[in-house]
């Protein structure tokens, strides 16, 4: 499992690079050009935390083939009361979850 | 390479769980002091919490006492724990968690306002945000002075005494010295030292963070710092693939543990968390695997609400039932983990007095790098982070010291060393070869997953033998840039905690925990040798083993020397 990042949609604030506990992700080019990239692909936790932190949904989620995945992704946007939970499949939409921010686990 | 020097009065390395925690508690305690904190990613997301949890599974509900908790922690383990640590933890498990609250964290509460327990030790949380929670407390210390992204490789250490560390950025080419009169080692655990349950592509979709790679333990050992219960190894039962928790599926829904044959086996191996483990083994053995939660049949309401928890937690669980199909329509297999070397769930780390001061003098130590207490999860780990701050308060109001000489020279050599490292012959075997080369040879002759965790003596020997040769290898090999050298820095203290590990296996001739420590030539219980610790002092390149009798519950430990 692991992350892509959209190089279109990114603006290079770099907040994802900071905040990745291993350091995995590095910033490149200057400027407009200035952009987020996964320099480690293969070293993803998959904790999501630079994929909740990016503020333009650049950053999408997927499980390796070798754990099953088979093309589904997972976007996260984040308020202060709710996260957005977006899976999509191959283009195709699988199912939006928002999971609230201040109400705790049923389990 | 820029260098940078740093005092501080309090130096924490680490800024997980115990470590925010120590920094809150030691700023509070006396607002004059310099104390600083040296993370190698950023407080906000690092370490065990970073992508939430799901429960606080250590709590005294009401009608408990602390010597529950403690009673309970002490059978899981087969009284090899330290009786004095886990009640000192316990009676502060409650505080620490109303002050979670208090920094945002949502607790379940019922109408009249109480918490609801899942359990008889366990909270229900949303434990999401808790990290971003815990580092804001932090950061709105005065005297807190927050260091991101600065891996700590070594302390500066004389004559059995603190005075710092140093460490280098992962980024730039920036090395780091710390002088500090007072230092709380918060690194948690160490992941990686056996091979992963997917060694491919998804090599670090592993329970404990790939990046908790146990440097705290090899620091302490390079300085001989004692250890202990290094051979206890944790050993997690989780999703297949996912690597995600279970105990939200067990309890949340109620699912019993079941074989390919469905026949439910969790209570013919027992309860302890080394026997939930054993049990899924031995079927497997048995030509009974795979096994699985059964989940089948839950309601469609249920199934939204294990979306929803995995989400908070471990989000691939859920993306991975949106992929294949959801836990209502499928069970969910089970597997168990590779070995890690965690103080927070068994009872493996730092020997230290119940003040948590470790055999270094000024070294504290706190949450999963600290040995002797399991079980102690979030809240214990908080609960130790503000006993040993405490310790470390007073005890940088009641001595003064000045670092000798040798201390400038010290920092000096681990500079050069890495500057070795940066410059070392690139065709030398690379570090990745060594990392695989090292999580191989443990779980062939060490008791990994492909063993189903049993060893021999002569297998241990082979172990030892192999990671000696990848110690030397490791030294030769090239670091292209600083985000590689503390790869390299990596690896090489998992093969020293490697070396540890082996030693305490081969030490305890006894198998008293199945799986943890698995010993195939001594398959039973041996209470008359071993109803102690096995403890060791790296000296010398050997690891020396030292037996200790049990710690009782009411003892005031202090360290002899
Ligand atoms: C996936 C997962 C889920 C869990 N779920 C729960 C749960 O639901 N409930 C519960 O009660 N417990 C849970 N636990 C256990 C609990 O989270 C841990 O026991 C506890 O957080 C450990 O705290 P710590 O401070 O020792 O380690 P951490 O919080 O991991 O802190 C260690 C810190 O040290 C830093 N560090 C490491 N090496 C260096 C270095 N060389 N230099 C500088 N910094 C360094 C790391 O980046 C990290 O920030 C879970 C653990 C994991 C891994
Ligand atoms: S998911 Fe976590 S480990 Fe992976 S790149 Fe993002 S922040 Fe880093
Ligand atoms: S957080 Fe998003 S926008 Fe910012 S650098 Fe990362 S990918 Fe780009």
């Amino acid at each position: 499992m692991s992350i892509r990042i959209d190089r279109d949609k990114c603006d290079g604030c770099g907040l994802c690079a900071k905040i990745c506990p291993g350091n995995l992700i590095r910033m490149e080019g200057e400027g407009k050009n200035r952009k987020a990239v996964m320099a480690y692909p293969d070293e993803c936790w998959g904790c999501m935390s630079c994929v909740k932190v990016c503020p333009h949904q650049a950053i999408e989620y997927y499980l390796g083939e070798d754990i099953g995945g088979k093309g589904g992704t997972l976007q996260a946007k984040v308020n202060r009361k709710a996260i957005e939970w977006t899976a999509c499949q191959k283009g195709c939409l699988l199912e939006k979850i928002i999971t609230s921010r201040e109400a705790s686990n049923k389990y | 390479m820029e260098q940078k020097t740093i005092q501080a009065d309090l130096l924490i390395i680490g800024g997980g769980t115990a470590g925010c925690y120590a920094a809150i508690t030691a700023a509070k305690a006396d607002p004059q002091l310099k104390i600083v904190v040296v993370e190698k990613a950023d407080i906000r997301r690092s370490g065990c919490l970073a992508s939430g949890v799901n429960a606080l599974n250590a709590y005294i509900t009401p009608g408990h006492t602390p010597d529950f908790y403690v009673d309970y922690a002490k059978k899981d383990a087969d009284d090899i724990v330290r009786e004095d640590l886990l009640l000192t933890l316990s009676q502060r498990l409650n505080h620490v968690t109303a002050d979670l609250e208090t920094m945002g964290v949502p607790i379940l509460k019922d109408e009249a306002g109480h918490y609801v327990n899942r359990g008889p030790r366990n909270l229900k949380i949303n434990g999401e945000n808790i990290k971003p929670l815990l580092a804001r407390a932090t950061r709105r210390q005065r005297n807190v002075k927050i260091i991101n992204h600065v891996n700590i490789v070594d302390y500066l250490v004389a004559d059995h005494r603190i005075y710092g560390a140093v460490g280098f950025s992962p980024v730039t080419e920036t090395a780091y010295q710390f002088n500090a009169k007072a230092v709380i080692i918060a690194t948690g655990g160490a992941s990686g030292l056996y091979r992963p349950n997917n060694p491919g592509f998804s090599k670090h979709k592993m329970w404990y963070p790939p990046f908790n790679t146990g440097a705290g333990y090899a620091m302490g050992m390079r300085v001989g710092a004692e250890m202990t219960t290094f051979e206890m190894r944790f050993i997690a039962l989780r999703c297949k693939d996912t690597i995600a928790p279970v105990g939200t599926i067990a309890q949340g829904v109620g699912a019993k543990q079941v074989n390919a044959l469905g026949e439910v086996y969790e209570t013919k191996y027992g309860l302890k968390t080394s026997q939930r483990l054993y049990g899924t083994v031995q079927e497997n053995l048995a030509g009974r695997g795979p096994c699985y939660l059964k989940t089948t049949g839950i309601d469609h309401q249920k199934e939204e609400d294990l979306y929803h928890a995995y989400l908070n937690m471990a989000p691939g669980q859920t993306l991975k039932w949106l992929e294949n199909g959801g836990p209502s329509q499928q069970n969910v297999a089970i597997e168990g983990t590779e070995p890690y070397i965690v103080g927070g769930h068994t009872a493996s780390g730092y020997w230290v007095s119940t003040n948590r001061e470790t055999t270094i003098h000024g070294l504290f130590a706190a949450g999963d790098v600290a040995g002797g207490a399991p079980q102690k999860y979030v809240t214990g780990a908080l609960a130790e982070g503000e006993i040993a701050a405490q310790a470390a308060v007073k005890q940088l109001h009641e001595t003064t010291r000045t670092a000798p000489v040798t201390i400038q020279t010290q920092a000096e050599q681990l500079f050069a060393q890495a500057q070795q490292y940066l410059h070392n012959d690139p065709t030398a075997p690379s570090i990745r070869t060594v990392e695989t080369a090292m999580q191989l040879a443990m779980d062939q002759y060490a008791g990994g997953i492909s063993q189903h965790y049993g060893y021999t003596e002569a297998q241990l020997t082979t172990a030892q033998a192999k990671i000696a040769e990848l110690q030397a290898q490791i030294e030769q090999a090239f670091a292209p840039d600083m985000h590689q050298l503390m790869s390299l820095y990596e690896v090489r203290e998992r093969l020293l905690i490697c070396q540890c590990v082996i030693a305490h296996l081969a030490a305890r001739k006894e198998t008293r925990w199945h799986c943890f420590a698995e010993n195939l030539d001594y398959p039973d219980l041996d209470d008359q040798q071993y109803h102690r610790y096995v403890n060791s002092v790296y000296h010398n390149g050997k690891v020396e083993i030292r037996f200790r009798n049990l710690v009782k519950r009411a003892d005031v430990y202090e360290h002899q020397n």
